[in-house]
């Protein structure tokens, strides 16, 4: 068979121009800006500096006027993006520095090292070795620590029912001596005043 | 009919002349028994001068010519300092607070003087810190390292006769041997603690009887053939006594169930001093430390619950050691102690807060873990025994052993908390809570846990620094164990979360 070299090569261009509309002006077209917004607007999951600027009213956790219990302080913490991102934040907040006039049951220099959210709704909430080592002791206080970090993420995001606290990646018995911290704690709003 | 009459009165001037005599034979050994000192090279008794029902008094003196202390007066104190190496011990009389190298340690009666004779209760050699262990129910001091395990015999009918299962704590090597109608059990240690075997028909064991560190049981006629399990578990001995065939029960009288469980009532109490070694547990701004505090109150609770209650006393540490929650848990399960009382003192973020507070475990927090799903019937799990063949036990997952106390655990919380506040305790604002508390999830018995006071609270401080503020803790303690020594009302053995 003989086929015409014009015929083939207005072929190959019409294929060409074809794959171009299909693979990469069809997407912008259709990924395109909306009525009304400009490019400039737009944001992205996971932008971090518009993220930062984001912010959620969260409950925090801090220790009660009688200091048998905790009280709940609404409190202004960076927006995730996402449940485990946003129970980073919460968590964040919560080891960090207390407001003025409240007091904080977590000892110094406790820092989040990771967070993880498994399919069974428990929240993994690793913490660096001061949470533990920086205790100053007693079963109550030490309850207040842990209670304020379960209770900041269960109050918060109630697809998370449990929370499981790791020093430094490993799994522990307990903090200083008391509470059980070999399986995930549920909230306890017993402790709340 | 008179011969006879006059031969009757005869005799019964014999039996009352016999009864005199036996009276006065009686009178005399009623007086203080000598306590039994055991060391590595064998062992010596130190007399006991006077006995209060609550401790046992001994001479200074006969003390120390045992021990080899040097007792020099202090004229210008009112008392006595008494040298053992380089431990030095300050006496004063009238005082039932020693100091121990400047360490205060509480006794169990006052110190005081008799002419020129100090008289001090046995536990004053606890304060010695040479590892004297004084054991009142038993009458023996145990000076370390001498080993004289706590051995606790007990009979089990089984179907084919019966077994006798002899704990020891702590553990040692055993061997079983019988000769004749003797079944010895030899231990390896330097004597043995023995308490007495109850329930044994005669017909299977005629008697038990302890001879330096050998048990020996004297078969009864029944007894075809034994199997001793020797030596695998250092802390558990088994003799299987295998009896002739019992003649068939007549149809119509059918015996009701023999109940194989331990009698009713509180025989033995695992204290646990909580903390130990590196690990401090809560401070107070005055220097005080929870793992010294709770030392005090645990030593004076175990003198006194041996003084009242004549009950044995296990201590889960017996000096400054750091003990893991699980071994503190085992000693007690191993010990087969009835209850299980963990002391703490507390601390606060808020200086303001203090108060005792008594603590139980929180079933409903161990809900959702793997095993603690309410169970109908007792899981069976069958392991070999000597000779062949094997036999069954119930299993209880180890970890949450607690759960089927929580209800007897909660009332005996609430007990002693009004004990503790009629004592005039300060408590907490919440006397009575409950938690996921690690030290007690392993217990497989009614336990509780006491925070004696708040460290981080000045006033607090102040009194658990106080040996007179820690009697009155241990006393309110023993009492409330007192209260439930019959067993825990209302309790029912159940408490799935």
């Amino acid at each position: 068979m003989n086929v015409p070299w014009r015929w083939l090569i207005g072929g190959v261009v019409a294929a060409a121009v074809g794959v171009w509309v299909v693979s990469l002006w069809l997407p912008t077209w259709l990924a395109g800006p909306r009525p009304g917004s400009t490019p400039s607007a737009t944001t992205l999951p996971g932008d971090p500096a518009a993220a930062e600027s984001r912010r959620i009213n969260a409950s925090l956790f801090y220790v009660s006027a009688s200091g048998d219990g905790l009280v709940a302080v609404d409190r202004e913490v960076v927006y995730g993006a996402t449940p485990a991102a946003q129970a980073r934040r919460i968590i964040e907040a919560q080891l960090a520095a207390a407001p003025e006039g409240q007091v904080s049951a977590i000892p110094a220099g406790a820092e989040v090292r990771a967070l993880f959210l498994t399919s069974r709704s428990e929240a993994f909430v690793d913490i660096t070795a001061p949470l533990s080592t920086n205790h100053p002791g007693g079963s109550l206080h030490e309850s207040l620590t842990i209670y304020a970090i379960v209770n900041a993420l269960t109050v918060n995001l109630p697809d998370i029912t449990a929370v499981q606290i790791l020093i430094d990646g490993h799994e522990v018995d307990t903090l200083a001596g008391h509470i059980d911290l070999r399986h995930p704690i549920r909230r306890n709003t017993q402790i709340i005043r | 009919l008179q011969k006879y009459d006059g031969g009757l009165a005869l005799r019964l001037v014999i039996v009352g002349l016999l009864a005199l005599v036996a009276s006065s034979t009686g009178a005399r050994t009623q007086e203080p028994a000598s306590y039994r000192v055991v060391t590595t090279d064998g062992s010596r008794p130190l007399p006991v001068h006077a006995s209060t029902g609550t401790t046992d008094i001994v001479t200074l003196d006969a003390a120390a010519r045992l021990f080899g202390l040097v007792v020099r007066d202090d004229p210008r104190a009112g008392g006595v300092v008494v040298s053992a190496g380089n431990e030095r011990v300050v006496l004063t009389a009238g005082q039932a607070t020693v100091s121990s190298s400047g360490r205060l340690v509480s006794l169990s009666a006052p110190v005081t003087r008799s002419g020129s004779t100090w008289l001090v209760p046995v536990d004053f050699l606890r304060a010695l810190n040479r590892g004297i262990d004084v054991r009142r129910g038993s009458k023996l001091i145990v000076v370390a390292p001498a080993v004289v395990p706590r051995v606790t015999p007990r009979f089990e009918r089984t179907a084919t006769g019966g077994r006798l299962v002899i704990t020891l704590e702590p553990g040692a090597t055993t061997r079983v041997t019988r000769e004749g109608s003797i079944v010895s059990v030899r231990v390896q240690a330097n004597a043995l603690d023995v308490e007495p075997l109850s329930g044994a028909p005669a017909d299977l064991v005629a008697s038990m009887r302890a001879d330096d560190a050998s048990l020996l049981f004297e078969l009864g006629p029944s007894v075809t053939n034994v199997r001793g399990d020797d030596g695998r578990d250092q802390t558990r001995v088994t003799i299987d006594l295998i009896g002739a065939p019992q003649p068939a029960a007549p149809p119509t009288a059918q015996a009701p169930p023999v109940q194989l469980d331990r009698p009713p009532g509180i025989r033995t109490i695992a204290i646990d001093a909580g903390h130990g070694g590196e690990d401090a547990g809560a401070r107070s701004p005055n220097g005080a430390i929870e793992k010294d505090v709770t030392m005090i109150v645990a030593m004076r609770v175990k003198a006194l619950l041996e003084a009242r209650l004549g009950v044995r006393v296990v201590l889960t540490r017996e000096g400054d050691a750091n003990i893991t929650p699980d071994r503190r848990a085992a000693l007690a399960n191993n010990s087969k102690a009835d209850l299980f009382i963990s002391l703490h003192a507390n601390g606060s973020p808020v200086a303001a807060l203090r108060g005792a507070q008594v603590l139980s475990l929180a079933g409903q927090d161990y809900a959702g873990v793997e095993g603690a799903a309410p169970r109908t019937d007792a899981p069976a799990v069958p392991v070999p025994v000597v000779g062949g063949g094997t036999r069954t036990i119930d299993a209880v997952p180890w970890q949450l052993a607690q759960l089927t106390h929580v209800n007897a655990s909660a009332t005996l919380a609430g007990i002693t908390a009004q004990r503790l506040a009629e004592a005039g305790v300060v408590m907490h604002p919440r006397p009575v809570d409950v938690g996921p508390l690690r030290i007690l999830v392993g217990a497989n018995m009614p336990a509780i846990l006491i925070e004696l006071g708040v460290l981080t609270n000045a006033d607090d401080a102040t009194a658990l620094a106080q040996a007179s503020y820690l009697s009155v803790l241990a006393d309110a303690i023993v009492t409330a164990i007192s209260d439930v020594r019959l067993g825990i009302p209302g309790s029912g053995g159940g408490g799935q979360p």
